[in-house]
């Protein structure tokens, strides 16, 4: 055999062997299930959708849920009220750190029971002091301690939000009554928003969410609460399926304190307008002019 | 008279020689590419069963949220980032050394781009949704996301030196003198382009108000000047390993014209670091935080300090070093200053930039990240692509341009056959003088070289003759003035008080230049006539 066709020969076998090796080493792509129809891969963005095309895939994310959890569940996609603008206000006078608030989320939003995921943060603060920095998510003894105020953190739902701006994609944006969602069926899963957030708001599905059947909340909402797919961002709504139709958020349902209020910003005979206009308010992080819609306050 | 054209030869010959450029060699060259696919292909494993389970088999979580991925994203945007600096020599002040050599940075900045777009293309948690970001198709929010900047940027200077590189690699295997109309906007604009494509990674972070470490002005100067340490620390340590592969067959000013840029460069980019810690931590400011946590560890803990430490101290130890005249005559040490700085600033401003931002988080937790094994692999493996596309492209740029090509045929056999010595016999000749060879191998491979030319003029000359060229006497002092060239640089070799290094500079640079020139005008000339039908 001629020097020529042997080495002919042998690159053959290389690429053949390194082909090989490379189809066996890709092999585990062959059980990936997104959980996705061709038809919802090529689907367009949220905002060029009709309304019967969200009707669509509501129905076939029904559909889907049902085949992977084989429960029923509702899921709806309720819009904006016109001239409604949501606020929420947190009194730290009175939070006594329970953390019921995060509790709620954690059903009410069909979050990953293994993570025991929530949108909201319980910051045990020490009195005379309104420094982050001393502050402990992580305490775990019988509440209120003595010496200590806390301060629950959730998504401000920002004017001027961060991670909205960051969004290659545009999977993320403010709706017009002032909540900032999410498409998990848009989202790329790059992060940058978990990077822009000052306020820890933002969470990834590092992994598909585990949820028991009988625990899911079957009253759901395309850009809420639906049991979220893996590797997409998620965050708080405002409980926005609740909202929108005249209910409150979990999260005050569940405050034993009355701490939260909530309301139409764009209403002067709200309670929220009222303790706007009244207490002593003030925002987390003023300076970055993110402008959120999330106010805390003190009685005295 | 029809209009007689010599043969130029076309696309499917050139990728078929490129390919075969691309996969011969030696037992090194199939051991070390062994090597790196057996690296990748783990590394596209775990990728794999990455996407399958999810980023839970990563290290990050949601207080730390980027990790080892966009780490290596950001480093090797600076590693491509820093071909500009043979770019700006070679073309702004026409150094005709580094004209040859740019190359070898502009296929760096490809092999770097690509690694860099596959470092982001890994940290996804949805790479299946990558057409969203895709203009047009997908929703791409430009001009507002930074994220759409850099794809621009990096997708852009990536074919800014594809198209440059290409183009230059085509025009030599044609035999055409490529066309500065064609590529010379496209260099000057990769010049401008190369800043921006770093700049844009740095605002990627410093333009986020909630990550103080991060939000400085500071960020994309600094990013720039680590960015022109690594990158030529790195295209030195190439440049030195083809010289001594033999596969180098051009000058070696390159390597001191990039030593003198990261003389000054490693020096600002310790003076920036310098002047940001001062900046953070006299005033005690909200980014102090992180920086405090970086260098001494905060709240008990202290993951990043051994690597910064060890970042800065080689960073400090190989700035000391490239301030030593006598490193050039080292290149052990050399090479070992340079990886030495370019591990320090993989460090400085991959883990030591973008883990801090997240450390303390945003609410001021202490959570601390750590790269998980399938992290590794995969940053290893999208490395080891990086360096396969490296090596196939310098296997396939190098023996184009400076050996015989068939664009420079001159339409007989013979001659086409002669020159392919020659070329290769010069080139034979620049290694051997570079590498440092005995006298007595030195003195056989000239006067093999010596004996070649002699002997290929002839024949030419004959050729002439025999076609009644009219062009004949010119054409034949011309090769006189090419033999007496030759003589002294015979002469200069044989003297031991003679530069060889300047030697060879002379013979790749003013004599293979003249022999290509030659072929394509003068030789291509006769050749054009002996193709004519006899009156």
């Amino acid at each position: 055999m001629s020097d020529l066709t042997r080495r002919t020969v042998l690159k053959a076998a290389g690429a053949t062997l390194g082909a090989s090796a490379f189809a066996a080493a890709i092999a585990p792509l062959t059980q990936w299930q997104p959980a996705e129809s061709v038809d919802e891969f090529l689907r367009r963005h949220y905002k060029e959708l009709t309304a019967e095309d969200l009707a669509a895939i509501c129905r076939r994310i029904e559909a889907d849920t049902k085949v992977s959890h084989g429960i029923d569940v509702h899921v709806a996609a309720p819009q904006p009220m016109p001239g409604v603008q949501f606020g929420y206000a947190l009194n730290l006078s009175i939070c006594v750190g329970c953390r019921r608030c995060a509790e709620a989320c954690h059903q009410e939003n069909n979050h990953d029971r293994t993570s025991h995921n929530s949108y909201i943060r319980v910051f045990e603060l020490d009195n005379g002091s309104i420094d982050l920095a001393t502050g402990d998510a992580t305490y775990d003894h019988p509440v209120p301690a003595k010496g200590k105020y806390y301060m629950p953190v959730q998504c401000h739902q920002c004017d001027n939000a961060p991670c909205v701006k960051v969004c290659p994609v545009e999977a993320t944006w403010k709706e017009q009554d002032g909540i900032v969602v999410v498409d998990y069926n848009w989202c790329i899963g790059c992060r940058y928003c978990e990077a822009a957030c000052p306020y820890h708001a933002r969470r990834f599905n590092w992994k598909k969410p585990e949820i028991k059947a009988e625990e899911i909340n079957p009253d759901q909402s395309y850009l809420s609460n639906r049991v979220r797919p893996q590797g997409v961002m998620e965050k708080c709504t405002f409980c926005l399926h609740r909202t929108r139709e005249g209910r409150l958020p979990a999260c005050l349902e569940a405050c034993p304190t009355g701490a939260r209020v909530f309301g139409d910003l764009a209403d002067p005979d709200s309670d929220i307008r009222w303790v706007l206009a009244n207490k002593r308010v003030f925002i987390l992080k003023d300076e970055l002019g993110t402008k959120p819609r999330f106010f805390y306050f003190f009685d005295k | 008279m029809a209009v007689i054209a010599l043969h130029r030869p076309g696309l499917l010959p050139f990728m078929r020689q490129a390919f075969s450029y691309a996969t011969d060699g030696g037992p090194l060259f199939y051991a070390w590419m062994t090597l790196l696919t057996c690296v990748a292909l783990v590394g596209v494993n775990a990728w794999a069963n990455q996407v399958v389970s999810g980023m839970q088999v990563t290290g990050m979580g949601d207080h730390v949220s980027w990790g080892l991925y966009i780490s290596n994203f950001t480093f090797f945007v600076g590693v491509a980032a820093a071909a500009v600096m043979m770019v700006i020599p070679a073309y702004l002040y026409h150094d005709h050394e580094m004209h040859d050599a740019v190359i070898v940075g502009e296929l760096l900045a490809i092999s770097a781009i690509v690694v860099c777009l596959l470092s982001v293309t890994v940290d996804l948690g949805r790479p299946d949704r990558f057409w969203h970001m895709m203009p047009g198709i997908g929703r791409f929010n430009w001009p507002i996301s930074l994220l759409t900047w850099d794809v621009i940027v990096l997708n852009g200077y990536l074919g800014l030196n594809v198209w440059i590189c290409g183009y230059l690699l085509w025009s030599r295997w044609r035999g055409t003198v490529p066309s500065p109309r064609l590529y010379l906007p496209f260099v000057f604009l990769s010049i401008i382009w190369a800043v921006s494509i770093h700049t844009v990674t740095a605002f990627l972070y410093c333009g986020l108000g909630g990550r103080p470490f991060w939000n400085t002005a500071l960020l994309a100067p600094r990013f720039l000047a680590s960015a022109f340490v690594a990158g030529p620390a790195l295209i030195i340590v190439v440049l030195l390993v083809l010289q001594r592969l033999g596969s180098y067959p051009f000058g070696d000013k390159p390597v001191r014209l990039l030593l003198r840029v990261v003389q000054i460069t490693a020096l600002i980019n310790l003076f920036m670091l310098a002047v940001e810690c001062f900046t953070a931590l006299y005033a005690g400011s909200t980014h102090a935080a992180s920086l405090r946590y970086l260098l001494f560890g905060a709240h008990g803990h202290h993951a990043l300090v051994p690597w910064m430490w060890s970042a800065i101290a080689l960073n400090v130890i190989a700035a000391g070093l490239f301030l030593w005249p006598g490193l050039i005559r080292r290149p052990g040490l050399l090479v070992t200053a340079c990886l030495m700085t370019f591990v320090g600033i993989w460090i400085e401003k991959g883990m030591g930039l973008v883990i801090p931002g997240f450390i303390p988080s945003t609410l001021h937790e202490m959570v601390e990240y750590v790269p998980s094994l399938t992290e590794w692999k995969i940053t290893l493996g999208i490395v080891a692509g990086g360096l396969i596309i490296y090596t196939l492209l310098l296997k396939i740029a190098l023996p184009l341009l400076s050996g015989w090509t068939p664009g420079l045929s001159v339409g007989v056999e013979a001659m086409d056959a002669q020159h392919r010595q020659l070329f290769d016999r010069l080139n034979a000749l620049v290694v051997a003088i570079r590498s440092g060879r005995g006298t007595t191998e030195l003195d056989r491979t000239m006067s093999f070289l010596d004996s070649y030319v002699r002997e290929h003029f002839a024949d030419e000359e004959q050729l002439m003759a025999d076609a009644g060229y009219p062009g004949l006497e010119g054409h034949r002092r011309m090769h006189a003035s090419f033999t007496a060239e030759l003589e002294s640089v015979r002469a200069g070799l044989a003297s031991l008080q003679a530069d060889r290094q300047e030697l060879a500079e002379r013979l790749h640079l003013s004599m293979r230049d003249w022999l290509l020139r030659h072929i394509q005008v003068e030789d291509r000339s006769y050749g054009v006539f002996l193709k004519q039908p006899a009156c």
